[in-house]
């Protein structure tokens, strides 16, 4: 055989045996995800699921990656043995709840690297187990176990790297039982007599971390947790690069909604920049430096969420409303550069049609670092909806009950009414988009004659979203833009009015109750004046249906009356004798009655002057006996 | 029928019955639930059905055997709508409830411990609490006295599984168990001209003699 042909066989033969040996799998992305809404599009190497077990226990392989989706996932007692690397899209939002007990994730005889990083671990007996393994790293996570509870426990694990994490009132911070674990640019927020790290390890492995008490103690360190030379209280030690006893200055923690905290730094904080740079320079912010907590270092790169949005449309020219103002509370966090403002008749934003101090501004609008903005020349074109049904209304006690037909298009619904002895006089209420509404604050035994128009309005849907870097903005909730702000829906525009409806008439009325028993032994009143038909009772019971049920406090007090009178009613009947005490006690109140529901205006002018002048003679007497005792002179 | 349901009450079971059923216990606790028929006429046009539900628990001390004291509480609840004189409607809403608290005389018709069966036939005083709830306006309530009867039918678990009534005796120290029906009517007069408020009951339940 000639050597060129055996070179040929010995190519057909290498090419054969490459194509017949198996491929290496390729590494999938796992997404969990809370609803099937959330979930990408399938592809070969990203599959999604709805239970964060069903992606780690069932279907990873090692060297997989599995991505958790904003939303609070609840894991218990969850145990990986592969080493596949696990990340939240948005550390804030993106928490994995263990439900108060038991341990959320335990690492147990990984080899190879992994990571976990930008999670919130919140509500466990222990946050991270890592046992027997090495190369693992966790980094930019926040810790919220618990009070009573540990955030990370190392066992046997000495290759371990905690960095960049923020602890917050964790009962024990990190507990390990190896020398040598790297514990690096962490902030340890504990309460007093919580421990941040224990047992003691080599010291140069723990270096630019931010001890602090919280606001309850002075300091969440011993001698004996932490490696200081000297001692730590109170002294704002700054050995290794560590930090005691100052305030890393988050943006928030005052929500009781772990969600809701903002764990990024304020731009006085302590930890910016006073990171160990040897675990990666910031991605956001200061980008030489490295910052101590969840967000230095290689971050999420995600603000947190814009808050306390507001969208008001206001007039501008008469009675056509084409103007909006939206504003906000600003995000604090130092990294935050700016906000967007987005904009539409829809919840695509895409409006095109909003001026801005005089430009004509496309959505998204990049206002800056402004929390305010005012768009005007919005266009709206509502049709004219039809009148609406108005049904017979039905009474109640100093009301009305009223219903209509809905009305396509209608964006709310006006009622008139005016008494209809005086036709004249119209009121006005804005019912909303309801079909329903209880006219409240009536006469009883008067006849009103009401009618409904419907009103219909184009919307605009506006939000925000806090930017870190404002040359990527424009994709809210995936990297350095946040996710959109709570949806403003504010109507605006010309309004499309209907005709009023038909009109009909009601009668507001107290309600007898079936079957109309008596209300026995559960007034005072009642028991001091012998009948429930007694004048004075009678005109007490007016008072408390004209002056007392037509207001909240009143409403209150006839509560609180009615929950009390019966036991003293009682003692009342059983005790006869105290029957004209009490009538003596209650002639003031019945007084009261008499002129605030029988007097005229002119009569209750009067009767205030008189009180007034009552009132300054008796503290003319009382300021003489003053002046003349001093003196032993009688008055 | 008559002559059957006799030599019921009268043999004693077959079945021997669980250990303690030989003692004769004193105190007995029974909870029941059903249906309540107000007297109250046109009661359906404004609660929307002529019945409601009745629950009721009540404590019972056995004097002997076949003479029984104790005190009873229900609890009545419906709701309905109110009416509007002026406008000629029924309108609003309304929660009616009703307590009534019983203290009565029991008379049973049992002759041995294992008795499968056993009538009874009582009454006594009643004292009704009613409650009002009408919308937008205040809550009127009151009390009135009456009176009441019932008369029922009790019939002996223990027999139907003597293990777990041994076990109800030894884990609680319940001596016997009877499934029972009853039918209740109580009279109770309010205001003028009066309204009985009462009506007829038909309850079902446990009773637990210990």
């Amino acid at each position: 055989m000639k050597p060129s042909s055996l070179h040929s066989l010995f190519y057909a033969l290498f090419t054969a045996v490459v194509l017949l040996l198996p491929s290496p799998a390729a590494a999938i992305t796992r997404v969990v995800a809370q609803t099937s809404g959330q979930c990408p599009p399938v592809t070969a190497t990203t599959i999604c699921y709805l239970s964060f077990q069903d992606a780690i226990t069932n279907a990873a392989a090692s060297g997989d990656t599995i991505e958790v989706l904003p939303g609070t996932h609840s894991v218990v007692n969850m145990t990986v043995n592969k080493s596949v690397s696990i990340y939240g899209i948005e550390t804030a939002r993106t928490v994995l709840n263990g439900g108060g007990s038991g341990t959320i994730l335990t690492i147990s005889g990984v080899s190879a690297s992994m990571s976990i990083r930008n999670l919130t671990f919140a509500s466990a007996g222990t946050a991270i187990a890592v046992q027997n393994s090495s190369s693992i790293d966790i980094r930019n996570n926040i810790f919220e176990a618990g009070t009573s509870s540990t955030a990370i426990s190392v066992l046997a694990s000495p290759t371990t790297r905690i960095f960049n994490n923020t602890f917050y009132l964790n009962g024990n911070g990190i507990t390990s039982t190896d020398t040598n674990l790297n514990i690096i640019n962490n902030a340890f927020y504990q309460i007093s007599g919580a421990t941040a790290i224990s047992p003691i390890v080599t010291l140069p492995a723990i270096k630019n971390n931010l001890f602090f008490g919280g606001t309850i103690g002075p300091l969440v360190l011993t001698v004996t947790s932490m490696p200081f030379s000297s001692d730590p209280y109170f002294s704002n030690v700054d050995w290794k690069g560590n930090i005691s006893t100052l305030d890393p200055l988050f943006v928030s923690t005052s929500s009781t909604d772990v969600t809701l905290r903002d764990f990024h730094l304020l731009a006085s904080s302590p930890c910016i920049t006073a990171g160990d740079t040897s675990v990666g320079s910031n991605n956001v912010g200061d980008l030489s430096g490295t910052d101590i907590g969840a967000y230095g270092g290689q971050s999420d790169r995600i603000p947190n969420i814009v808050s306390a949005v507001s969208g008001v449309a206001s007039a501008s020219t008469g009675t056509i409303t084409d103007t909006i103002t939206l504003s906000w509370s600003p995000n604090n966090a130092y990294t935050t550069k700016g906000y967007n403002v987005y904009y539409g008749k829809d919840t695509s934003y895409t409006g095109a049609d909003a001026i801005v101090s005089g430009v004509t501004m496309t959505s998204p609008i990049d206002v800056g670092t402004a929390v305010s903005v005012i768009l005007t020349g919005l266009t709206t074109s509502a049709a004219t909806p039809s009148a609406p049904v108005l049904y017979a209304p039905e009474p109640r006690n100093e009301s009305l009950v009223l219903s209509w037909s809905a009305v396509p298009g209608a964006t709310n619904y006006i009622l008139s009414y005016n008494l209809a002895s005086a036709p004249s006089i119209t009121f006005t209420v804005d019912a909303g988009k309801t079909t329903s509404y209880k006219l409240a604050g009536l006469a009883n035994g008067t006849l009103y004659t009401i009618s409904v128009i419907a009103i219909a309005q184009d919307p605009y849907y506006l939000a925000v979203t806090a930017y870190d870097l404002a040359s990527l903005a424009g994709d809210p909730g995936v990297q350095d833009e946040s996710d959109y702000s709570v949806v403003q829906k504010v109507y605006v525009g010309t309004p499309g009015i209907s005709g009023p409806s038909n009109s009909v008439q009601g009668l507001p009325e107290v309600l007898v109750p079936y079957p109309n028993l008596p209300n026995t032994g559960c007034f005072i009143a009642t028991a001091a004046y012998g009948s429930h038909d007694a004048s004075a009772v009678r005109l007490l019971r007016k008072f408390r249906d004209s002056r007392l049920l037509t207001n909240g406090p009143g409403r209150a007090f006839v509560r609180w009356y009615y929950e009390h009178s019966p036991a003293a009613a009682t003692y009342l009947n059983e005790h006869p004798a105290l029957k004209p005490f009490v009538r003596a006690a209650l002639a003031p109140a019945v007084a009261v009655a008499i002129v605030t529901t029988q007097a005229s205006p002119l009569a209750l002018a009067m009767a205030a002057l008189i009180l007034i002048a009552l009132t300054a003679l008796f503290a003319y007497r009382k300021r003489s006996r003053r002046t003349y005792q001093p003196l032993g002179i009688k008055p | 029928m008559i002559l059957v349901l006799v030599m019921l009450l009268a043999i004693p079971a077959v079945a021997p019955a669980a250990e303690p059923a030989a003692l004769t216990p004193h105190w007995s606790v029974e909870v029941k639930g059903g249906f309540f028929y107000p007297d109250i006429e046109n009661w359906k046009d404004f609660y929307g059905d002529d019945r409601t539900g009745h629950y009721a628990g009540s404590l019972a001390y056995k004097l002997f055997r076949q003479l029984e004291v104790g005190i009873e509480s229900g609890y009545i609840k419906d709701r309905g709508r109110a009416y509007a004189p002026l406008n000629a409607l029924i309108t609003g809403n309304v929660v009616y409830e009703v307590v009534p608290v019983n203290v009565f005389v029991l008379i049973r018709g049992v002759f041995s411990e294992t008795q499968w069966l056993v009538p009874y036939v009582g009454g006594g005083w009643t004292r009704m609490y009613y409650r009002e709830k009408i919308e937008d306006q205040a809550t009127v309530r009151g009390s009135a006295d009456g009176v009441h009867g019932r008369a029922g039918l009790q019939i002996l678990l223990d027999n139907m599984d003597p293990h777990a009534a041994h076990n109800l005796f030894t884990d609680y120290g319940i001596y016997h168990t009877y499934l029972f029906g009853e039918v209740q009517v109580m009279d109770v007069k309010v205001g003028t001209p009066s309204i009985n408020i009462g009506g007829k009951s038909y309850l079902a339940g446990f009773l637990f003699e210990f």
